[in-house]
């Protein structure tokens, strides 16, 4: 995997903004407005021939994959579940993690390029119920996106008609397992796998779970094509992605970057550092600190940031500034982290808050030597063994501040906090007012 | 073919069995949870192994049959936990094993076959524990 070679588009290939083409203008994309800007949506070929699995063979050549996080072939998962009696489709909008605003972006001002991305999806693994998900404490948007789903059916535009389900607000509620429990009937928790989604979801049907981006995307391809897809990005990761850049940053905000985007560039996109930076959080709450010189040419693509100990997760970037504290800020997250589990594994529900005690003693307290030391005891007795990747998520965030941060960890360690722990909190954490977190 | 164990994290509660019935694969975390050494079981342990399995307050922990290449599995505890159930008396002369929960091993495997066939494939984990 090249880790150094930037995009072939960046040189003026690809024209940018893709997905994001109908922002800009005016607010909401109505309908009539979203076919002006992206075309007409055509469920039939223009022969009038309906060969619904020949979207699959188009993701799959355009080799598109999950932008929800965990990065998956969107063709491979929609073959898994096509041609296997009545299956369910379920676009997952809740997004988990506090610094990311794609989902919602997309929901809330495109909503016609996800429902497109439902409708051919369900049309092309012979869907016969779909499900959008959405955070239920967003009463807006669930209303913006019953008034867009009612648009369609006037326009008769929904062979399949979407349900607009909202979900607990918890961070483990929007993994896929979740959201399927969620809409069996259950508390919106993990389940232990196998049967995945694919084999046994909603109602024990294979079900594909999708995150709303892919779905654009797929409504994209759609009407372009692969070969117009892999026009941008690299040649082993094609396309464009959306990415919220948070922190000490001008212009904080999402952008729509090729993958293989270098994520230095991705700062400069957001107007550049305001201050001197220290490291970039990439990947979000379950990604990876990764010190800035380090950081700045890492090409935004899976392998790329798993070359290095990071994660893509569901494209963010945050630049912490050099009079911040990342330990803090990692303790901070930690803490959050470890109330957001489902209490449901042993080594989650006792391993994390140990975890996230053992980084706020070290990041607040001063180690007595042993900080360091403590906190990397207790990570392996928590990565892997969850029923969800919850602890494994938290767990490599604590390591990559370990890592990335261990001069300031060191000095922690032996000297008490340093200054930039009284920095203003960077990270976003819902506090209790805005968080939905009953399981009832 | 060899068998493979897994432990269900949602089911499991902790109660520490497996690892006094199998130390050999099975230690427990500092809050008293089970970390498998290696999920893959030699042969020497197999009946160890199932012992164990069988005796899980929670069924959480599981044993797997891994085909050669194969994507199969099958799942053993099911089958394992009805031998057990069976009792001593329901194959005759058991009793002489070190559990007395689980006597009558000595006969499991064919009635684990027999079982196995009877559950068809495997990927029901998730109807039998939750």
């Amino acid at each position: 995997m090249t880790v150094t070679a930037s995009p072939a588009a960046q040189e003026g290939g690809a024209v940018l903004p893709r997905l994001l083409a109908g922002r800009g203008h005016q607010l909401v994309l109505r309908l009539a407005e979203h076919e002006r800007e992206y075309g007409t949506l055509w469920l039939r070929g223009r022969s009038g021939q309906r060969r619904p699995e020949r979207l699959i063979d188009m993701v799959e050549a355009a080799g598109l994959t999950g932008r929800g996080g965990a990065g998956f072939p969107t063709g491979r998962k929609m073959r898994s579940v096509a041609g296997r009696g009545e299956t369910v489709v379920v676009a997952n909008g809740a997004e988990g993690e506090p610094a990311s605003a794609k989902d919602r972006l997309l929901l809330t001002y495109l909503p016609h390029l996800v429902l497109d991305g439902i409708t051919l999806a369900s049309d092309a693994v012979g869907a016969t119920e779909a499900h959008l998900c959405v955070h239920r404490r967003e009463r807006d948007l669930i209303d913006g996106l019953a008034a867009a789903v009612a648009e369609r059916r006037s326009a008769g535009l929904d062979p399949v008609p979407i349900q607009i389900t909202g979900i607990p607000g918890r961070y483990v509620s929007s993994e896929q397992s979740s959201v399927v429990q969620y809409l069996n009937g259950g508390p919106g928790k993990p389940t232990f796998s196998p049967p995945r989604p694919h084999e046994r979801g909603v109602r024990g049907r294979p079900t594909l779970v999708n995150n709303v981006e892919t779905l654009a995307h797929v409504a994209l391809i759609a009407r372009h094509g692969d070969r117009w897809f892999r026009g941008a990005g690299l040649p082993s990761a094609p396309g464009s992605m959306l990415v919220t850049v948070d922190g000490a940053v001008q212009w904080p905000g999402v952008y729509e970057i090729e993958l293989g985007t270098g994520a230095g560039e991705v700062v400069i996109l957001a107007g550049g550092p305001t201050e001197d930076l220290q490291a970039l959080l990439i990947g979000g709450y379950f990604g990876a600190w990764l010190p800035v010189e380090a950081a700045w040419p890492v090409p935004m693509t899976q392998a790329g940031l798993r070359a290095v100990g990071g994660a893509l997760g569901a494209g963010i970037v945050i630049a912490l500034p050099g009079s911040s504290c990342g330990l803090a800020e990692t303790a901070r997250v930690m803490r959050y982290l470890a109330e957001q589990g489902a209490g449901q594994c042993g080594p989650c529900l006792m391993g994390l808050p140990a975890l996230a005690g053992a980084v706020a003693d070290l990041a607040f307290q001063g180690g007595r030597g042993r900080g360091v030391d403590a906190v990397a005891a207790l990570l392996p007795l928590i990565e892997g063994r969850g029923a969800c990747r919850h602890p494994d998520g938290a767990s490599q965030l604590a390591r990559s501040a370990i890592r990335a941060f261990i001069a300031d960890a060191r000095w922690h360690d032996q000297c008490g906090p340093c200054d930039g722990v009284r920095h203003a909190p960077l990270l976003p954490i819902p506090g209790d007012e805005e968080e939905d977190w009953d399981w009832t | 073919m060899s068998h493979k164990l897994r432990v269900n994290p949602i089911a499991c509660n902790g109660h520490g069995v497996c690892a006094e019935l199998l130390p050999e694969i099975i230690e427990l975390d500092p809050w008293g949870y089970p970390i498998l050494r290696s999920a893959t079981v030699p042969p020497a342990l197999a009946l160890h192994a199932r012992r164990a399995v069988a005796t899980c307050p929670t069924l959480a922990l599981m044993l797997e049959r891994q085909q050669a290449g194969a994507r199969s599995r099958r799942l053993l505890a099911v089958t394992a936990c009805r031998a057990s159930r069976a009792g001593p008396g329901a194959h005759g002369g058991g009793g002489r094993g070190r559990h007395p929960r689980v006597a009558g091993h000595d006969h499991g495997h064919r009635e684990l076959r027999a079982a196995e066939h009877h559950l068809g494939v495997g990927g029901r984990s998730a109807d039998h524990v939750a």
